[in-house]
C-alpha cells in the first residue's frame, strides 16, 4: 500500500458552527479530547514519517492538506516553519501543499503567505446568502457568508487561484447557485454530497441527482469564457471517455489517503466520523509509529481499497456503472446494521446523474464519432441495484 | 447477453483522442490525455473530496 497524499488535521477549532460539519455535529465528539493545535513537534514527526515511507515506496511527490477546525486559526508562523521542516526532513522528496478553510479569516497577510510558500487554497462556500444559512459564526450566531465573500474578493484582488468546495443543499435553487458561482468568478468548484450513512439520511432518493443534473445542464450549455471547472463532472467523464481519473468519490482508483489529527494520531480519513463515535480512532500515532505500520489499521486499509472489488459488495459488483461510481464515498455505505456491506445510500442518485452525463454526452458527440467509439446509453433498468 | 459498452478502453481513447479534445475544447472543457498519461493524474486533484487542490497546467501562448 502506498499513501502519497495526507490531510492534516492542524487544528480542532473552528470559529463557524456548520449544521453538517462531521467534526463538531455528527457522531463523533472526540474533539472534545482532541489537542487543540498540533504542537511543532508532532509536524516534525509528521514530516519525517512522510519522508521515511517515501523512500521506502519509492514515492517522489506527497500531497499535505491543512485541514481543521478552520486552519487559519493556526499561527502564520507554524506555517512559515512547517515549510522549513520539509526542506530540512524531507530532502529531495516533492512535498505540495494545500490547504482548506472556511475564508472568513483570510487577509492580505495571509494570501502573501500562501504565495510564498506555495500553497493552494481551497474556501468552502456552499453558495448565496440564502444557501449559507446553515454556517454561522459561532461568537455570534450571524451568517457567515459576507465574511467568505470577502476573503474570496481579497483571492481574487491578489490573482490568487479561487476554488470552491459546496456542500449541496437541495433545498437551494441549484440555478441561483450556479449563476452565483460565476458571477464570483470562481474558476473551480466541487459539490460535496452531504456526509450520510444509512442512520443518518435526512436526503431523499433523486433530490441529489435532480439537483446535480440541473447544475450539469447549465454547465453543460455554458459556453462563456468564464466557465468554471466541476471536478464531479469532469471526473465522470473523464471515466466515461477512458481515462482513469477518480477520489474517494468515484472512479476505481486506490484511496491512497490517510489523516493525521492535531495529536498525531494517524487514522482513515475524516469523513468515515460519521459512522459512529471514535470510529476513526486507531493505536497508531506519528509520535511512535510508521506510516507502514499504520496503514495495517482495518478501516485505513477499507478506505483504501474502496472501490475494488474486494471491498464492493456483490450488488455493486455487477453493476454496469461499477468503475464510473465505484461504490460512492465509503461512508456513505455504513449501516450498523451491515457495517459497509451495502451500496451508496446514494446509489440511486449516482446512478441517475452517472445515465445523465453518459447520455447527454453521446447526444451531444458528432455522430462518426460515437459510432468509431462504440459506447451506448443506459437506461434505469441498467441499474443492478433496485430500490 | 453481452454487456452493454459504457465506458471507452484506453486503446480507444488513444485511437480517438484528437476527435475527443476537439469535441471537449468546443465544450469549453479541460481536453485529456491518452496513452500512458491516460492512467497518471492527468490534471492532479486531490484523492480527497473535501480538498480542492488542482495541480494547474499553466497554459503559455
Amino acid at each position: 500500500m502506498i499513501i502519497n497524499e495526507i490531510v492534516l488535521k492542524v487544528t480542532n477549532i473552528c470559529n463557524l458552527n456548520c449544521s453538517y460539519c462531521y467534526v463538531f455535529n455528527q457522531a463523533d465528539d472526540s474533539y472534545k479530547r482532541d489537542a487543540p493545535f498540533m504542537s511543532e513537534e508532532t509536524m516534525i514527526f509528521v514530516i519525517k514519517r512522510i519522508y521515511e515511507h517515501c523512500k521506502t515506496k519509492n514515492i517522489e511527490s506527497f500531497l499535505i492538506i491543512f485541514h481543521g477546525g478552520e486552519p487559519l486559526l493556526l499561527q502564520k508562523n507554524s506555517y512559515i516553519k512547517f515549510r522549513h521542516f520539509c526542506q530540512e526532513f524531507a530532502p529531495g522528496i516533492e512535498i505540495r501543499l494545500a490547504l482548506q478553510t472556511n475564508g472568513t479569516l483570510l487577509s492580505e497577510e495571509w494570501i502573501a503567505l500562501f504565495k510564498e510558500l506555495d500553497i493552494s487554497v481551497g474556501v468552502s462556500l456552499d453558495g448565496t446568502e440564502s444557501a449559507t444559512k446553515n454556517r454561522i459564526f459561532r461568537s455570534t450566531n450571524k451568517n457567515a457568508y459576507s465574511a467568505i465573500i470577502k476573503g474570496i474578493n481579497l483571492l481574487h484582488k491578489n490573482d490568487y487561484p479561487v476554488n470552491i468546495l459546496s456542500v449541496i443543499n437541495p433545498e437551494e435553487n441549484p440555478t441561483e447557485i450556479y449563476h452565483h458561482l460565476k458571477e464570483n468568478n470562481i474558476s473551480f468548484v466541487d459539490f460535496l454530497f452531504p456526509d450520510e450513512t444509512f442512520e443518518n439520511r435526512k436526503m431523499n432518493n433523486s433530490d441529489i441527482s435532480n439537483w446535480l443534473i440541473q447544475i450539469f445542464d447549465l454547465w453543460d450549455n455554458d459556453y462563456s469564457a468564464n466557465k468554471p471547472m466541476i471536478r464531479t463532472f469532469e471526473i465522470i467523464m473523464g471515466l466515461i471517455l477512458g481515462v482513469e481519473r477518480g477520489n474517494e468519490m468515484f472512479g476505481s482508483k486506490l484511496n491512497k489517503t490517510v489523516c493525521i489529527k492535531p495529536n498525531g494520531n494517524i487514522q482513515a480519513v475524516d469523513n468515515l466520523m460519521v459512522c459512529g463515535n471514535e470510529f476513526t480512532k486507531t493505536k497508531y500515532s506519528v509520535l511512535n509509529n510508521t506510516i507502514d505500520q499504520a496503514i495495517e489499521d482495518p478501516l485505513i486499509k477499507r478506505y483504501y481499497y474502496s472501490h475494488s472489488d474486494r471491498e464492493l459488495g456483490y450488488k455493486c459488483q455487477a453493476c454496469i456503472i461499477k468503475r464510473i461510481c465505484g461504490g460512492g464515498h465509503l461512508a456513505h455505505r455504513y449501516s450498523s446494521k451491515n457495517g459497509f456491506d451495502n451500496p451508496s445510500a446514494y446509489c440511486s442518485d449516482i446512478f441517475k446523474l452517472v445515465m445523465h452525463i453518459q447520455n447527454k454526452l453521446i447526444d451531444e458527440m458528432p455522430s462518426s464519432l460515437t459510432n468509431q467509439i462504440g459506447i451506448q446509453k443506459i437506461t434505469l433498468n441498467d441499474c443492478s441495484i433496485k430500490g | 447477453m453481452k454487456r452493454k459498452k459504457i465506458i471507452l478502453s484506453s486503446k480507444d481513447l488513444d485511437k480517438n483522442l484528437d476527435q475527443i479534445n476537439d469535441f471537449l475544447t468546443k465544450k469549453g472543457m479541460a481536453q485529456i490525455r491518452g496513452g500512458n498519461a491516460a492512467s497518471s493524474s492527468d490534471w492532479g486533484s486531490s484523492n480527497y473530496a473535501e480538498s480542492t487542490y488542482v495541480r494547474r497546467v499553466i497554459k503559455t501562448e
